[in-house]
């Protein structure tokens, strides 16, 4: 093993950038804007616009004929159920801010939560402004 | 090539297959897409080290190539391709200025290399940016896997050098 000085330098490094991205992290936990509704993305393109004031359950079908169930319960929405290999979507729970969009990379999906406020941009689908990022 | 370093070669590449395929079997530590202990990096490493870059590179591909028909489908093969380039590119170039005791090092860069490139796969194929929210979680999981599997690796090349000068 090299001298153990160098590696005290390079565990400091590492343990610097872990502290940087748990500030990141917090940081965005405690400024991220309530959400109102959710935007369903499939492939890109936004299919399904929810309000996040009621309670109910949706379907959306891939194209590779799998399927993801979502649920909106409580101002929050999740995947529920899906046939993806991983099922990392659904045992990622419920999010109702726009801190962490639920994503199913498998089914190319993401589900993300912002403000009521937030025009979405007709032209690129991009959310114009707000709590994102 | 030689027959012997062929061989080699091919152990090298069913032992990543293996690592790569029961690791995948293993349920995900958090339910976070992207977050792994990446086992299989390192027999990369130990490739990189003992073998050299092409050799490296040719062994990862076909890990990731027969890895992706075996535990995965098509969409895995791209974020598998993504992350696994990445990381071999990271730690191919800065393999050579840290040397062989600082594998961990190498392993901690590779690892976050690994993490950036499947997040950047993963903005592309779903356009979403906001994808790049996972990013400090990502890099987190990338430096303490890296850690593990390149003190793993470490260990690998120590045995190897001790059985090669017998």
């Amino acid at each position: 093993m090299g001298n153990i000085k160098s590696n005290l330098k390079w565990a400091a490094l590492f343990a610097c950038i872990c502290a940087l991205c748990a500030g990141l992290i917090a940081l965005r936990h405690y400024f991220v804007a309530p959400g109102g509704k959710a935007v369903i993305k499939q492939n890109g393109e936004i299919i399904r616009e929810l309000s996040l004031s009621e309670d109910y359950e949706i379907t959306v079908k891939s194209d590779d004929g799998g399927y993801n169930r979502v649920r909106v319960k409580d101002g929050s929405i999740a995947v529920v159920d899906a046939d993806c290999p991983d099922r990392l979507c659904v045992n990622q729970g419920y999010i109702s801010s726009g801190e962490l969009p639920v994503v199913c990379l498998p089914h190319k999906l993401s589900i993300e939560v912002m403000s009521n406020d937030n025009e979405v941009d007709s032209v690129t689908g991009v959310p114009m402004k707000g709590g994102e990022q | 090539m030689n027959v012997k370093k062929m061989t080699f070669m091919a152990l090298l590449l069913a032992v990543a297959l293996t690592i790569f395929v029961a690791e995948a079997q293993l349920p995900p530590p958090v339910p976070i897409a992207g977050v792994k202990l990446g086992l299989a990096n390192i027999v990369t490493l130990v490739a990189l080290v003992w073998l050299g870059r092409e050799e490296a590179l040719a062994i990862l591909l076909g890990r990731i190539l027969l890895g992706s028909l075996f535990a995965g489908q098509a969409v895995s093969f791209i974020y598998s391709l993504a992350g696994g380039l990445m990381c071999f590119f990271v730690m191919a170039i800065i393999l050579a200025p840290l040397k062989q005791e600082r594998l961990w090092v190498v392993s901690v860069f590779g690892a976050m290399a690994h993490n950036v490139g499947q997040i950047i796969a993963a903005a592309l194929l779903t356009h979403t940016w906001q994808v790049i929210a996972y990013l400090p979680v990502l890099i987190i999981s990338g430096i303490l896997s890296g850690v593990f599997t390149g003190l793993a690796a470490q260990l690998v090349v120590k045995r190897l050098n001790k059985k090669d000068q017998k």
